[in-house]
């Protein structure tokens, strides 16, 4: 349903950190789900959280290897989009460390 | 306002005749930003279906590239960089952030989408992330081609029958030039730019006639209804012909266009003097593809392979890719000798990933051979062990530019020898005795070219920065073009030392810059003794025609003449009378006019 939020937790596990290929795989997987508002932000900072659907956005965040982000998501689509995210971050975006 | 008929001395960059009218493509003006503009708020939708239209145009763009790229150089990896490009042309935050500025600013849709791209290029640069920032890039890059395409659309008359157009930029990057539709684009006039820029390389070799150091004025003033002709053998550019003015030089067009289809079909004869002295001609390559070319031009050698094209705009190449391409490039050559010059990057061909540091006046800095001993040796190192491994191939000449000293040749040897070692334990095969050579662009080289030469197995004269820095002229900057003369009496003299210290020492010389393509200059070099020319593939035509026009005799009495000229426009005379006595039909195609500057 559109109006439940769902949030994970997650650690940037790569050594490159979120940079733009990362940022892509994500951007990518939401393409998929035009109507899913999935946001990742740090969990001090709400106010700045990234947009999913936008590589600009979270690329800006910057977070480094070991960074723990909130990846929050709610609409149409939302839960498999953040379970295919999740999954991205398990792997380490396949780069290894 | 311009008159009609007027006629402007301009730079020749690539050589043919176009007539047509004019595409104008404005982008920021010379401060960099587009001028602000305000909007009505009934035009806020046009405004924004304008930035869709220019984002659905730029994502064809970049898809049709990523498509050349991909064909051309066979490889998914350099497509890949597009990628990135394609994600940001179709990002919801960027869009958002435009139509925000379009909407509650009443920007322009330029002026919101240059802020935007400012905005986000600041952002990115204050990151620490050393990778993350290096996207601040792409943005711009992205940004710029969202920035023309807004402006085009607005020049192109959707009414116009036939829809080739000679292009009117202040510049045009080498990118924007390699993606241009030549089944549409009949030629280009820019602003900034000269003969050795890589846009112009570019132009030759797609074929397109161009010119530079068109000024601002013009440029401005020209728009979608004025025509104009360039002359990309002369450096003319006319606008607003008359009728008669414009019927000679499509004829002439005509004439100069078969030509050169008769000069092609020489392409099997050797490349001699009538009195028996044969030269070698080599062609210039900057990918694995353009090895083909050597066939199809009738060429015998690689007079220069550039390796920036792995280096550059892209995740730097391990030993192994590397030692794929120079080996598929030594297959690909067969027996014929390919000269590869190492990593020259520098001047005006910077990389932030290889650069550690700005230079205030990067062609006087580190680059090429300094570069790769001093600050990236480990991209040196790699780039030879892929050759020595390569050689093995093929038929292969390793060749280092940017020497001014025998310190640095002496060095690249023990450092050769060092590597050798390495792949000797490795047990890894690699070539024992290579061939090494260097480039002849510094006037301390030239003058020390003795001492080098009992060091080197060949000299190959770049004439491009040789001219450059003996002259002292920056080759971009159109304002001191006028001194760019290859046949000033200090350029022979400095070319006529290096031959004479080949001689003593037993070792060729040859010639890979853009003086070796230029018919008047190709007795003066034949004249002095060089041994191999090399050029842009398509050049190669008709330097064979003047070679087989001319004996050595008359040649070299000629160069000898040049050398006691006292300014550089006596001695191109000279050259050029022996051109026009020996190979008229090439002189008339030249017709050069822009040889008043004194030096």
């Amino acid at each position: 349903m559109s109006g439940e939020k769902i949030e994970k937790k997650v650690t940037v596990g790569n050594r490159m950190g979120l940079h733009a290929r990362p940022a892509s795989c994500i951007a990518t997987i939401l393409a998929d789900y035009p109507e899913a508002e999935v946001t990742l932000a740090r969990p001090d900072d709400f106010e700045n959280a990234a947009d999913c659907h936008s590589v600009l956005s979270l690329m800006i965040l910057a977070a480094g290897q070991g960074t723990e982000l909130i990846l929050s998501g709610s609409g149409e689509g939302a839960a498999e989009a953040v379970r295919r995210i999740e999954a991205c971050f398990t792997a380490n975006f396949d780069e290894g460390r | 306002m311009l008159t009609s008929g007027q006629s402007f001395q301009v730079l020749a960059i690539s050589p043919g005749i176009a007539v047509g009218r004019v595409q104008p493509v404005r982008r920021k003006n010379s401060s960099g930003a587009p001028v602000l503009e305000m909007i009505s708020e009934e035009q806020v939708p046009s405004e924004l279906a304008r930035v869709r239209m220019a984002i659905d145009k730029t994502r064809q763009q970049l898809t049709a590239l990523q498509t050349a790229v991909r064909e051309k150089l066979n490889s998914q990896d350099d497509a890949g960089i597009f990628d990135a490009h394609l994600l940001l042309v179709d990002d919801r935050s960027l869009l958002r952030e435009v139509e925000t500025r379009i909407k509650k600013r009443l920007w322009s849709a330029e002026y919101a989408l240059y802020d935007t791209a400012e905005h986000f290029g600041k952002v990115f640069a204050n990151i620490q992330d050393e990778f993350l920032k290096e996207r601040a890039a792409d943005i711009r890059d992205v940004a710029d081609r969202l920035l023309n395409n807004l402006s085009s659309q607005e020049n192109i008359p959707a009414d116009d029958r036939d829809d080739c157009r000679i292009i009117i930029a202040s510049t045009l990057s080498p990118s924007e030039t390699a993606g241009l539709d030549t089944r549409k684009v009949l030629g280009f006039a820019i602003e900034t730019g000269s003969a050795t820029c890589h846009t112009a390389i570019l132009a030759r070799s797609m074929k397109l006639p161009a010119v530079a150091g068109v000024p601002a004025e013009i440029i401005n003033t020209l728009s979608a209804d004025d025509k104009i002709i360039i002359d990309g053998f002369s450096g003319r550019l006319i606008v607003n012909p008359d009728a008669r003015t414009e019927e000679s030089y499509r004829l002439r067009a005509e004439s100069a266009q078969a030509f050169y289809s008769t000069l092609v079909q020489e392409s099997s004869l050797r490349p001699e003097t009538t009195d028996g002295f044969e030269i070698e001609l080599a062609i210039n390559a900057g990918s694995v593809e353009d090895i083909s070319e050597l066939k199809t031009a009738g060429a015998s050698a690689v007079g220069l392979l550039r390796t920036e094209f792995m280096f550059l705009g892209r995740e730097l190449p391990d030993e192994e890719e590397q030692f794929e391409v120079y080996k598929q490039v030594l297959i690909a050559a067969e027996d014929a000798p390919v000269t590869v010059r190492t990593l020259d990057i520098g001047g005006d061909k910077l990389d932030n990933n290889i650069f550690r540091s700005l230079e205030a006046n990067p062609f006087l800095g580190l680059r090429g051979i300094r570069l790769c001993l001093f600050e990236r040796r480990d991209l040196f190192e790699t780039q030879l062990r892929a050759l020595l491994r390569a050689g093995v191939y093929g038929n292969l000449r390793i060749m280092l530019p940017m020497v001014s000293s025998v310190l640095e040749v002496l060095e690249v040897k023990l450092l050769i020898a060092d590597l050798q070692q390495q792949l000797e334990k490795e047990n890894v095969e690699f070539v024992r005795h290579p061939v090494i050579g260097v480039m002849i662009e510094t006037p301390a080289a030239a003058l020390m070219a003795d001492e080098l030469g009992r060091h080197v197995d060949f000299f190959s004269i770049g004439t491009n920065d040789l001219v450059q820095y003996t002259m002292a002229i920056d080759r971009g900057n159109e304002r001191v073009a006028y001194l760019y003369k290859p046949a000033h009496p200090a350029i022979l003299k400095l070319i006529a030392s290096t031959v004479a210290a080949a001689r003593k020492n037993n070792i060729f010389v040859g010639v890979c810059g853009q003086m070796a393509a230029e018919p008047e200059f190709v007795p003066l070099l034949v004249g002095l003794g060089v041994h191999e020319l090399s050029m842009e593939p398509p050049s190669v035509a008709m330097v064979r025609r003047v070679i087989r026009s001319i004996s050595f005799y008359e040649a070299e009495k000629t160069a000898a003449q040049a050398l006691a000229c006292p300014n550089a426009a006596a001695s191109l005379e000279v050259s050029l009378n022996l051109l026009k006595r020996c190979a008229p039909e090439i002189s008339s195609v030249l017709k050069k006019t822009d040889e008043s500057g004194e030096s």
